[in-house]
C-alpha cells in the first residue's frame, strides 16, 4: 500500500509539473506576426480649414508606393486594373480613419455626423440644422430627448458623438489642425508610404449601410443608420471629390519605427 | 482517481469532435467537369446549356465544378448561370387538395448554389476536368511583400454596390465584361452546395454577346427537376418553373 501511495503521489506531481510546463510553453510561443500598430499625427494646414468641426472623416492608408501621374493628382500606386474597374486596387497594407460616421438621432443627419468634431449638441445643430415635424428648427432640448429615446442614453456624457474630451483635432502653435492616429495591425515594410485624404463632403458614407434602426420610427419606416463604404482605402479615387483634401507628399516608413510619424494632408482637390 | 484522470485527458478530445455536415457539404471526391469535352459544349451565343454537378468536398478544399472556354470577340460578353431551383419541384397536390399552391413554396432541399468566375484562361489556376481553380495570383511588390491579386473578371455587385458579391442559394449569378479579340477566356462554375434531396445540382448556363439583360429566375429556364409523372399541375403546365414564370399567360 505504501509503495502504491507513493506511486500515486509521484504521478500527481508529474502531472502537475507537466501542466505548469505546458503553461510556460504556451506563453513563450512566438507568432511572428508582421502586422504592427502604427502611430502618428495627421496635420491639416490651418489655412485650408477655419473651423475644425467641418473636417470630414480622415482616411489614411499604408501603401506600397506613390503615383501622382496616373490620375493627375497625388495618389498611391495601384495594382492591375481588373475588368471594368476604372482604376486598379491601391492594395493598402492597412490603415485607419480619424473620425467615423455616427447616427445623429435624426434620419436627416445620416452620413453628416463625424465623431470627434463636435463638443456639444449646440455645435451639432449649428452646423447641421434639422427641422422637427412642425417644420421648426430642432432645439438642443429636442435633440437631447430624441437621442435619449433612440439610443436609450441617460445623460449627456453618454452621447458618444459629442464631448470636449472626444474632439480629435487641436490647433498647434503654427495654427495647423493636428490629430493623433493609430493604424491597427498593419504591415509596415520599410519604404512603404502613408497617404491619406479628408472626405469633406461625406461621399464615403452611404445611407444603405450601417445598423438597422434601433427604435421603431413614428412613420414605421425601416431604415439603416448609414455607414462608410468598405473599399475606401482600396479605391480612394471613387470617393475623392472637389473640395476634399489629399496628401501631396506621403510619409515614408522607416525600418523598425512604428510611431512618431506625421502625415500632412494639404492638397485641395478642384 | 485513475478514471478521473483519464476523463480529464479525454476532455479536450471531445471538444474536437464536431460534425460540420449540418453547415457544409463534404462530399467526395470532387466532381470536376470539362464542358469543352461535352458533345454539345456551351458556346458564345450558342443558346442555353444544361448541366449537372455533384457536391464539393468543401472541408478538404476540393470544389466540384465545371469549366468552359470561349474566344473573345472584342465586344462585351454576358455570362449567366441559374442553379436549381427555388420552387418545390417534387411536391404534389394531395388528393384532398388541402395544400394551397404547394409548388410555389420555397423548398430548400432541392436548391443548390453555384458561384460564377471568369477570366483570361492563361490566369486560371486549375486543370479542366481534374481540379477546380480560380484566378488568384500573387506577386512580390517593390517593398518585398507578397501580394495577392484576384484577376477574376466576373464581378457581381453586392447589395452595397461593392464588387465580387455572390448570389445565394438557387439564385442566378451573372456578369458582363469586355473581351479582347481572339483571346481565350475561361468560365468557371464552382459548386457551393447541391440539393440534399438527390445530391445532384441541375443548372442552366448561357454565354451571350453584349451587356446582360435584367435577370431573374425566369431568364434561364430548366433549372428544375422534372415534375413526377403522378403530379398534375394546373392549367396544363408541365413545369413548376414555367407555371411560375408564365402563370399569368396562357400555357
Amino acid at each position: 500500500m505504501t509503495s502504491r501511495a507513493s506511486l500515486r503521489s509521484a504521478w500527481a506531481v508529474g502531472c502537475g509539473l507537466w501542466a505548469v510546463g505546458a503553461l510556460f510553453l504556451a506563453g513563450c510561443f512566438a507568432e511572428e506576426i508582421p502586422e504592427r500598430n502604427l502611430d502618428g499625427q495627421v496635420v491639416i494646414p490651418g489655412d485650408l480649414v477655419d473651423d475644425p468641426r467641418t473636417i470630414g472623416a480622415v482616411y489614411l492608408g499604408v501603401y506600397e508606393g506613390f503615383d501622382p501621374d496616373q490620375l493627375g493628382y497625388p495618389y498611391p500606386s495601384t495594382g492591375p486594373r481588373v475588368g471594368d474597374a476604372p482604376i486598379g486596387d491601391a492594395l493598402p497594407y492597412g490603415g485607419t480613419s480619424v473620425g467615423e460616421f455616427a447616427y445623429g438621432c435624426y434620419r436627416a443627419l445620416r452620413c453628416l455626423m463625424v465623431t470627434g468634431r463636435y463638443a456639444s449638441l449646440e455645435d451639432v445643430l449649428e452646423l447641421n440644422p434639422v427641422d422637427n415635424a412642425d417644420g421648426e428648427p430642432v432645439t438642443v432640448e429636442e435633440m437631447y430627448d430624441q437621442c435619449t429615446w433612440y439610443y436609450g442614453w441617460n445623460s449627456i456624457e453618454e452621447f458618444s458623438f459629442i464631448g470636449e474630451n472626444r474632439l480629435d483635432f487641436e490647433q498647434d502653435d503654427a495654427g495647423d489642425w493636428v490629430a493623433d492616429f493609430r493604424a491597427w495591425h498593419t504591415r509596415i515594410p520599410e519604404g512603404a508610404l502613408v497617404w491619406g485624404f479628408v472626405d469633406s463632403d461625406h461621399t464615403t458614407c452611404t445611407i444603405d449601410r450601417g445598423a438597422v434602426n434601433r427604435r421603431r420610427s413614428e412613420d414605421d419606416v425601416y431604415f439603416l443608420e448609414g455607414a462608410h463604404f468598405q473599399d475606401i482605402l482600396n479605391f480612394p479615387d471613387k470617393y475623392i471629390t472637389p473640395g476634399d483634401l489629399v496628401t501631396s507628399e506621403p510619409t515614408v516608413l522607416e525600418a523598425d519605427r512604428v510611431e512618431g510619424y506625421q502625415l500632412v494632408i494639404d492638397f485641395e482637390m478642384e | 482517481m485513475r478514471h478521473l484522470f483519464l476523463l480529464l485527458l479525454l476532455l479536450p478530445v471531445t471538444a474536437c469532435n464536431y460534425n460540420p455536415l449540418p453547415l457544409l457539404q463534404n462530399q467526395g471526391p470532387a466532381d470536376v467537369r470539362d464542358l469543352d469535352a461535352d458533345e454539345s459544349p456551351p458556346l458564345l451565343d450558342g443558346g442555353q446549356f444544361q448541366g449537372t454537378l455533384e457536391g464539393s468536398d468543401i472541408g478538404s478544399g476540393n470544389y466540384s465544378g465545371a469549366t468552359f472556354t470561349f474566344t473573345g470577340t472584342g465586344d462585351r460578353v454576358c455570362l449567366i448561370i441559374d442553379p436549381q431551383t427555388v420552387w418545390r419541384d417534387d411536391l404534389q397536390l394531395g388528393p384532398d387538395g388541402d395544400i394551397d399552391n404547394p409548388w410555389m413554396e420555397n423548398y430548400p432541399h432541392d436548391d443548390g448554389d453555384l458561384d460564377l468566375l471568369a477570366g483570361l484562361a492563361s490566369y486560371y489556376t486549375g486543370t479542366p476536368g481534374v481540379e477546380l481553380g480560380d484566378f488568384f495570383g500573387s506577386f512580390p511588390d517593390s517593398n518585398g511583400v507578397d501580394r495577392a491579386v484576384d484577376l477574376n473578371l466576373c464581378l457581381m455587385e453586392d447589395y452595397h454596390g461593392n464588387a465580387s458579391g455572390t448570389a445565394g442559394r438557387a439564385t442566378p449569378e451573372w456578369c458582363s465584361f469586355e473581351t479582347e479579340l481572339d483571346v481565350t477566356y475561361m468560365g468557371v462554375l464552382r459548386v457551393f452546395s447541391v440539393p440534399v434531396d438527390d445530391d445532384e445540382l441541375l443548372y442552366q448556363l448561357d454565354v451571350r454577346t453584349g451587356e446582360c439583360p435584367e435577370i431573374n429566375e425566369c431568364t434561364l429556364r430548366g433549372d428544375t427537376d422534372a415534375v413526377p409523372a403522378e403530379v398534375a399541375l394546373p392549367d396544363g403546365f408541365t413545369s413548376v418553373e414555367n407555371m411560375y414564370c408564365d402563370g399569368y399567360e396562357t400555357p
